[in-house]
């Protein structure tokens, strides 16, 4: 009797124990983390923005969709500012980061199509919740292109990229584009973030020299502007997908506190 | 003693199911995984073994002992291709890829000895026995099996041209021996490995067909 008496009170104790620990689990702060990125997209139908925010909660109006009443980009003082449309919120990979599991959301917003060429230096995302509440967030830099005409002078075979070595930041360093023939000498290139890039031909690979920035740049469309005065683009491509960005890109995180 | 012994056994099987690492990456069909230093558990030789397992031989009374032989080591792979697309048609096509996978696909896991892996119910790898926890791997190898990562590719295919994408990238490799003992007994003993992939490439082709 007085073993199994040992045994039940032990067994209370620890189920009692796990119970305490469990529920004194200081409270966590609902949190939202954006990263500065650069964001280089060509203005043409069905072209979308996807930006990136991390949660470290599940439950939360900004992650539903439904609970979106309308959104908008802007510089700080709002003096530029362009109206989107939420298209989708994708849940992305999860990471860790300062000792907690954030989940990445891919917000997916259409954009209005541009007859010029529009830059947005210092571009926060405005948000409006049916609940009322309001967010603004620090999202990087934007740049939308607008193209004309384009030619295929260029007959490219491949398309690979390599991240900078020296960098805190994911970010491309150099793109190669294996090519088979090009019939127009290329004057400048640019990769649709209103810097032109330096680069280097040969006989079979273009190189193009990406310049350093603390903003992440994994995504870029390329833009072959040749001697003849045309234009050829070589579509937006991601390059490269990092699986521990939020622990490599400190500098560049926000943190806001969610309502 | 036989009480204190119960209680212990209780509490042992308490605390060492607080962390667990799941993994779906099938590593090990990779083309080629290169390490920057140290070699991958299929190439350990047997004397490496003997010399390795010399390091866990001494009794435990419960739990495992491990001795990583490589820990977080910079490794770089290449995969097969992701997808091949070609354009039989008369016009060019804008193509859109869209890749729909779990999470825990960065993450990968074998063992070899009576070191044994079993699946959970959404098909992942894990340890046995709590082998997770002893590791100490840090939170980044923390995953749930729950999560989905969706990557799209719009891209415009001329007609007669074949597109392939495909992918490699960096990685890191953590791999050891360990064996587990029971009231000083020993259950098992094996090699493990982890290999966590933190970058991925993407490479673009196209030929005409």
């Amino acid at each position: 009797m007085k073993t199994w008496m040992f045994y039940v009170v032990s067994l209370v104790l620890i189920t009692g124990m796990g119970i305490i620990i469990y529920f004194d689990k200081p409270e966590v702060p609902k949190q939202l983390l954006s990263i500065r990125r650069e964001y280089a997209l060509i203005s043409e139908e069905d072209e979308t923005i996807d930006i990136s925010l991390y949660l470290n909660v599940f439950d939360h109006d900004i992650i539903d969709s439904a609970k979106h009443i309308s959104a908008y980009l802007s510089n700080a003082s709002s003096s530029k500012k362009i109206e989107v449309i939420l298209k989708n919120i994708q849940k992305g990979q999860r990471e860790s980061y300062l000792e907690m599991i954030w989940t990445e959301w891919v917000f997916i917003y259409e954009l209005s199509l541009f007859g010029y060429d529009y830059e947005i230096e210092e571009c926060y995302l405005n948000l409006t919740l049916e609940s009322g509440d309001e967010y603004r967030i620090l999202i990087g830099k934007l740049y939308i292109s607008n193209l004309d005409e384009q030619t295929d002078h260029l007959d490219w075979h491949d398309l690979s990229a390599k991240k900078r070595v020296d960098s805190l930041f994911s970010r491309i360093d150099q793109i190669d584009i294996g090519y088979i023939s090009l019939d127009v000498p290329i004057e400048k290139v640019s990769v649709g973030t209103g810097i032109e890039c330096t680069f280097e031909i040969d006989e079979q690979s273009i190189k193009i020299n990406i310049p350093d920035d603390h903003y992440l740049l994994n995504r870029v469309p390329i833009i072959l502007s040749f001697e003849d005065g045309s234009v050829q683009l070589i579509q937006n491509f991601t390059y490269f997908i990092e699986h521990q960005l939020l622990k490599e890109s400190g500098m560049l995180v926000t943190t806001y506190a969610l309502h | 003693m036989k009480r204190i012994a119960m209680l212990l056994i209780v509490l042992l099987s308490m605390i060492s199911i607080d962390m667990e690492i799941h993994g779906s990456a099938n590593y090990q069909t990779y083309e080629d995984i290169e390490m920057v230093t140290g070699k991958l558990l299929e190439d350990f030789t047997d004397k490496e073994y003997i010399s390795y397992y010399d390091k866990v031989d001494k009794r435990l009374f419960m739990g495992w002992r491990v001795h990583k032989v490589n820990e977080h080591v910079k490794a770089t792979y290449v995969t097969e291709t992701m997808f091949s697309y070609y354009n039989d048609g008369y016009t060019p096509i804008e193509y859109k890829y869209t890749l729909s996978r779990k999470e825990t696909s960065k993450l990968g896991l074998s063992a070899t000895g009576s070191i044994a892996l079993s699946s959970s119910k959404g098909g992942d790898k894990l340890f046995k026995n709590n082998l997770d926890s002893s590791l100490k791997l840090s939170a980044d190898y923390q995953v749930t099996t729950e999560d989905k990562e969706t990557y799209e590719i719009t891209l415009e295919v001329d007609p007669g041209t074949q597109v392939d994408l495909y992918t490699y990238g960096e990685g890191k490799v953590t791999n050891g021996v360990a064996a587990r003992y029971v009231l000083f007994v020993r259950l098992e003993r094996g090699g493990f490995e982890v290999f966590l992939v933190t970058t991925q490439y993407q490479r673009l082709e196209k030929k005409r067909i």
